[in-house]
């Protein structure tokens, strides 16, 4: 919707074929082609799917930087750029990338053009107005002028106004561009054109914004065939983990997280990330991590028509200290040993129920007995604010205090037997009351006078009445908070 | 200046490994503590050895935290001689007496610092849970919360990983559970009225003025030697150990109060 009239944003080629393009008005559109199919135009989506599939295509290389388009620029559109040196022997060569990816798009049933070239600006202008061959173009080494010569003013990707001052002046090719002299080029258009046409001949180095950081340690694994089985990916996830210590063991280094990439065969990536607590480089455990983390996702994770291809990245990566355990004296082994297994079980059993299932308790300046205490993961490795002192405290705590029925011989008195979970409870001795008034600054609540007693058979409980008597309430409910052994 | 002189870290170092090696003689038993409680005390201090499985079940419902309270008891006891951490493990809906709470172990003698608290999302995940924290060496005591409905093999599966970790296992049931097949001991525990203190009994304390004591609790061996009488125990956290609940012999004070004037 654009200024009250509904315009098209994007048109795919077919509709181009028939007179329909960008920008058009919907009703103009429609008189030329009354079957046109379109939907509402959501650029946020639109962005979100990019992002989505260009993370997929990390299956492929690892350096991706997704390109939205750009109002400012001429003729952009959505794309990416893909960096296939150093990857391409694992394809078949560079061409068969390209060829393998653009058959990917045509099967998810994306229209896409693709091209590859000594430089991104090459590839990109070659992938948009390039002719030949009709959706992948290979520009040989050493081409590259020749190709980029042939090409429109368009594919240099330059802004809107300069390309119009361009083709008033009847500059269409960039051979045109190219005969002019460079000085005279930067004086009239600007640097935009000379800058481009450097970059696009490699004259020039091209900064690309890749989407995911590169990564000193990654491992890959293409797949003969989809696997569909949580089984099967974690042997996938040992294979992986075998690759990527070595890699780790050459660097000296060990990681504190790694991250599982599995690249379905619908153009969906899906992340599961497995940390320690120190870094680690053994494969034994980053594999036994893997295998519990598959396990707790079996569950939740939606495979699809299944997995061709996995990476494995390490992250955070650190000098591993616990190397060092061996050449201790026996007690501080001993010691060394205990720490390390806190951490390994930790691990383990988060990587298996997950991260807040495994948790440290520490104490918090709270008078509020609920809110006397925290868990905290055991990962974080904090120190809490201390617990309080002096103060008797069941080892046991009602999350929520039940209500009894207490029979006291005075209102504000100790209750000579109380009814809890429908057992008549007498009191022999009892101790209190400690008074813990609200916390008014959180919230409204009524003062509380604890008392530990003891019943005839022995059991100890934290009883407490809430509400003053006689200030607060004229009958102070009795309530059981929590169990002493 | 005189240098003043600390403790010698190397003769330290010697004294505990002595002493680690005269615990290895007891046969990996928590050793003393127990050792006055007659003879059901020494079962108890033989039984209660690292690298085994130990049940522990409430007489009565009601004693689910007196048994629970035990069985920490005698974990903290496990950690005091050796490093290590202990690994709680607790099944949704086993035990109903409320959450563990931190504030109120130290009257245990448990550090909170040195627990790790796992909350499995059910009984066959807690149970491979404690499985896996006792297989692991370096792990000093583990402590699990189990419902009634667990399977059969669960007592030999921990009973085996405990003698391959090398830590102290304690499995707490509700009343009336089935018992665990393969563990070491199996011990039935109730709640005690705890020793009146000497200095209440001289202030002449009576009733619902005497507050509380120490925990207190009557262990009865529900394996191996069945025959033997309950054992009135009382846990000092001063110690770490059990004592026997003696009764105070009900006399006058023995000395006239001193009476003093300016």
């Amino acid at each position: 919707m654009v200024g009250g009239a509904q315009r098209l944003a994007v048109v795919d080629r077919l509709a181009g074929q028939i007179g329909v393009w960008a920008g058009q008005s919907l009703a103009d559109a429609r008189a030329i082609c009354p079957s046109l199919i379109c939907a509402p135009y959501e650029p946020v989506a639109d962005q979100q799917a990019l992002r989505r599939l260009a993370r997929w295509c990390a299956r492929f290389s690892p350096a991706v930087t997704p390109v939205f388009p750009n109002a400012d620029v001429a003729a952009s559109c959505y794309g990416f750029f893909l960096e296939t040196a150093g990857v391409a022997h694992l394809f078949g060569g560079e061409a068969g990338v390209l060829e393998a990816l653009l058959q990917r798009f045509c099967v998810f049933g994306l229209s896409a053009r693709g091209a590859l070239a000594d430089t991104p600006g090459l590839a990109w202008g070659l992938a948009c107005f390039g002719v030949g061959a009709p959706r992948g173009l290979v520009c040989g080494e050493g081409q590259g002028a020749l190709a980029l010569a042939d090409l429109p003013v368009l594919a240099l990707r330059l802004p809107c106004p300069v390309v119009d001052r361009l083709h008033d002046l009847g500059l269409k090719r960039v051979c045109d561009v190219l005969a002019l002299p460079r000085a005279s080029l930067a004086r009239r258009f600007g640097p935009c054109v000379l800058t481009q046409i450097d970059a696009a001949l490699g004259d020039a180095p091209e900064a690309l914004a890749v989407l995911m950081p590169a990564a000193q340690a990654r491992a890959h694994l293409v797949l003969a065939a989809p696997l569909t089985t949580i089984e099967g990916l974690q042997e996938v996830g040992r294979r992986l983990c075998t690759d990527l210590c070595a890699q780790l063991t050459a660097l000296g280094l060990g990681a504190r997280r790694v991250r599982l990439t599995l690249y379905r065969v619908d153009g969906r990536a899906i992340d599961l990330v497995a940390g320690a607590q120190a870094p680690r480089m053994a494969a034994a455990h980053w594999s036994r991590l893997l295998r519990e983390r598959l396990a707790r996702a079996a569950e939740r994770l939606d495979l699809g028509f299944g997995v061709d291809a996995a990476a494995l990245t390490g992250e955070d990566l650190e000098g591993e200290a616990s190397r060092a355990v061996g050449t201790l004296a026996p007690e501080a082994g001993a010691i060394a040993q205990a720490l390390l297994a806190r951490q390994e079980i930790a691990e383990r059993l988060s990587a298996r129920l997950g991260p807040r299932a495994v948790v440290g308790l520490s104490g918090r300046a709270s008078h509020w007995p609920e809110r006397a205490q925290r868990a905290h993961a055991v990962t974080a490795g904090e120190a809490g604010e201390g617990w309080p002192e002096g103060r008797e405290r069941p080892a046991f705590l009602l999350r929520v205090p039940e209500a009894i029925e207490a029979m006291a011989a005075a209102p504000d008195g100790v209750p000579a037997q109380f009814r809890w979970r429908r057992v008549l409870h007498r009191v022999t001795r009892a101790a209190g009351p400690e008074r813990i008034g609200a916390e008014w600054w959180r919230e409204e609540g009524l003062t509380r006078d604890y008392f530990r007693v003891e019943t005839a058979e022995g059991r100890r409980y934290w009883l407490f009445r809430a509400g003053l008597y006689g200030r607060e309430t004229a009958t102070p409910d009795w309530f059981v908070h929590g169990c002493f052994p | 200046m005189p240098q003043k002189r600390g403790p010698n870290p190397a003769r330290q170092a010697a004294l505990e490994a002595l002493r680690r090696q005269v615990r290895a003689l007891e046969g990996g038993g928590l050793g003393a503590g127990m050792v006055s409680l007659g003879s059901a005390g020494g079962l108890l201090a033989q039984t209660l050895a690292r690298g085994a499985t130990h049940e522990v079940v409430g007489d009565d419902y009601l004693d689910g935290p007196a048994a629970a309270g035990f069985a920490l008891c005698v974990c903290a006891r496990a950690l005091v001689s050796q490093p290590g951490v202990l690994v709680w493990v607790s099944a949704p809906g086993s035990f109903d007496f409320g959450a563990p709470y931190g504030a109120g172990w130290a009257r245990l003698g448990l550090d909170p610092g040195r627990v790790l608290f796992v909350r499995a999302p059910d009984l066959a995940q807690a149970q491979g849970a404690m499985e896996e924290a006792a297989r692991t060496p370096g792990i000093a005591a583990v402590f699990g919360m189990l419902g009634a409905r667990v399977s059969s093999t669960v007592g030999r599966r921990l009973q085996l990983a405990a003698e391959t970790g090398g830590g102290f296992v304690t499995v707490w049931r509700p009343a009336g559970a089935q018992a665990l097949a393969g563990v070491r001991s199996r011990w039935g525990v109730s709640g005690l009225s705890s020793a009146v203190p000497v200095w209440a009994q001289e202030a002449g304390l009576k009733g619902r003025a005497l507050p509380p004591g120490l925990s207190a609790f009557r262990l009865t061996p529900l394996k191996g030697r069945t025959q033997e009488r309950p054992i009135a125990a009382e846990w000092r956290n001063a110690t770490d150990g059990f004592y026997p609940i003696a009764p105070l012999v009900d006399r006058a004070p023995t000395y006239a109060p001193q009476m003093a004037y300016g």
